[in-house]
């Protein structure tokens, strides 16, 4: 069950957030700004600190893939061009980049490719959620 | 089979008193520690104060502050930024993790235990005190948990708190120097590093 | 040999020889696909353009309208060209039966869903189509909620309507239903003269 789908565009913005449990604490639209602003932020500095590579870049580290607590656990997926898209589910919820892939391929189609979208803007478009929901309801 | 990495203790005053690393290839502290000392065995290099401590030293790996005394190594601006670094992530992630649990509590309320890269992962364990520990390792070692509690309750407070000499002034943070805490903590690691029961 | 019969021997040689998407003759209905994706991105920016062009909805659901006429004059000289069978239809009925079947399927490479005629008015007939796959992609902002992006194939039916001599005003509506948020009413009402032409034809018969 996903509880929750954060998309962060390239410069740590929030461009979609959508709540679709209800079992996770409301964000106000500010708490959820700085959510986004704070993720991507984290997800930069953990990529510069790893302990595990060997030599120069060995093996590059590509940051935060999942947080766990207590409570919940959180995915998130980087798409080449620098988007995030970040789940929130129960703890050890098993992997879920390819829902999170299949995200990515919504916003391709009906972000991307509706012509009322601008780039990096929030993403508003009805298309867009209903086949979202169809995706998390599946998974 | 664990791969420990390195851990990391904070104080109340997001300082890093304690640092100490295990395994790891691309140290921060080695590069600067390096090029006085070479390598004693295998990964493990030896601390910048070894020759205060004589032979006793050697099989130990290397820590961080050091102690102000045996500062003949210029600072280590690397590591400083680096725990830095690290501090900045788990407070900001305790925050945010916070937030989406809707808890209201000072501290750890969220329940925030770790965080994963594809190339290792961070463990997370904050005491009652503030007194907040990092520990990374390999990406499938999952819970941490029961690890650093042992190394809150038993080491911890056993030898750093319960420590006659531990100068206690809460306005201001002090770097563990203890060397006993050291030497136990290392004894349980490698413990544990090398137990491949533990999960 | 003139230079025409030079060039058509040109043209029939290189389509044999290669499978080139420009190269080959228009003659035969053509299998290939266009990719949806790039003609998603196409289309969207035509939309885009034409809004930095426009005053409001209506008159951005013209110029797109203006768009589609273009294209519905060609794509009617292509089908006589193409569909040997097909002689051109005068009559509504068979105009409406010509795109509701051939127009579309040589656009879309499927049927209409539905024809129908309008309850209301004996001169206004009525193309459904369920799912348009050009605008599977878009999806208006809620300002722009009256805002049926059809007008582009309204403007495609409204040329074919007129090279058949049966001049129409031809308007799109969104019609959401159920599992279909882009259902697209065409709606053509004849001019009146098509009309009483029609009632002469029918009285003559």
């Amino acid at each position: 069950m996903i509880h929750a789908l954060f998309v962060i565009n390239r410069s740590g913005g929030l461009i979609y957030s959508k709540d679709f449990s209800g079992q996770v604490a409301q964000l106000s639209s500010n708490e959820a700004l700085i959510f986004a602003g704070t993720f991507h932020g984290i997800h930069a500095l953990a990529s510069r600190v790893s302990p595990a590579l060997k030599g120069r870049a060995a093996t590059r580290d590509r940051g935060v893939q999942y947080i766990d607590t207590k409570g919940l656990r959180l995915h998130c997926f980087q798409t080449p061009t620098g988007l995030k898209f970040i789940a929130v589910t129960d703890p050890l919820h098993a992997g879920l980049t390819d829902v999170l892939a299949k995200a990515y391929k919504l916003y391709c189609d009906y972000a991307l490719k509706n012509p009322f979208y601008s780039l990096e803007m929030p993403i508003r478009s009805d298309l867009f959620d209903t086949m979202l929901r169809q995706l998390v309801q599946a998974s | 089979m664990v791969v420990i990495y390195n851990i990391y203790i904070f104080d109340r005053h997001c300082e890093c008193v304690f640092y100490t690393e295990w395994n790891r290839h691309n140290s921060p502290l080695a590069a600067e520690a390096g090029a006085a000392h070479e390598p004693l065995r295998g990964n493990l290099v030896l601390t910048g104060d070894r020759d205060s401590r004589g032979s006793f030293d050697s099989q130990r790996p290397l820590v961080w502050p050091t102690k102000p005394g045996a500062q003949q190594v210029p600072r280590n601006v690397a590591m400083e930024e680096e725990a830095k670094l690290v501090y900045g992530i788990v407070f900001s992630t305790r925050n945010i993790i916070s937030k989406l649990a809707g808890s209201t509590q000072p501290g750890n309320g969220g329940g925030f235990l770790s965080l994963a890269t594809n190339t290792y992962r961070m463990h997370y364990y904050e005491a009652p005190t503030g007194v907040k520990f990092v520990l990374n390792t390999d990406v499938n070692t999952t819970s941490m948990q029961p690890v650093l509690e042992m190394i809150y309750r038993n080491i911890y407070v056993e030898y750093v708190v319960k420590n006659p000499l531990f100068h206690f002034d809460p306005k201001v943070s002090a770097p563990i120097e203890n060397d006993y805490f050291r030497a136990v903590l290392n004894n349980y690691i490698q413990e544990i590093s090398s137990s491949s029961t533990t999960t | 040999m003139s230079q025409a019969e030079s060039l058509m021997r040109l043209d029939t040689r290189v389509s044999r020889r290669s499978n080139m998407l420009l190269e080959q003759g228009i003659g035969k209905p053509r299998r290939d696909k266009v990719c949806l994706g790039a003609f998603a991105f196409l289309f969207a920016e035509i939309i885009r353009y034409s809004q930095n062009r426009v005053l409001g909805i209506q008159d951005l659901e013209a110029k797109l309208g203006e768009i589609g006429r273009r294209v519905g004059v060609r794509v009617f000289e292509l089908l006589m060209w193409r569909e040997k069978t097909v002689h051109r239809e005068t009559r509504v009925l068979q105009t409406l039966v010509f795109i509701n079947t051939v127009v579309w399927r040589a656009l879309f490479d499927k049927q209409a869903d539905a024809l129908g005629r309008s309850t209301e008015n004996d001169d206004e007939y009525m193309i459904t189509d369920n799912e348009p796959s050009i605008l599977r992609y878009i999806s208006a902002p809620k300002e722009m909620s009256s805002f049926s992006p059809g007008a582009f194939l309204a403007g495609v039916v409204e040329a074919i309507a007129e090279c058949c001599e049966c001049p129409a005003r031809v308007t799109s509506h969104l019609v959401p239903a159920e599992d279909m948020p882009l259902k697209t009413v065409i709606l053509l009402k004849f001019d009146r003269e098509v009309m009483e032409r029609e009632k002469r034809l029918e009285a003559g018969k």
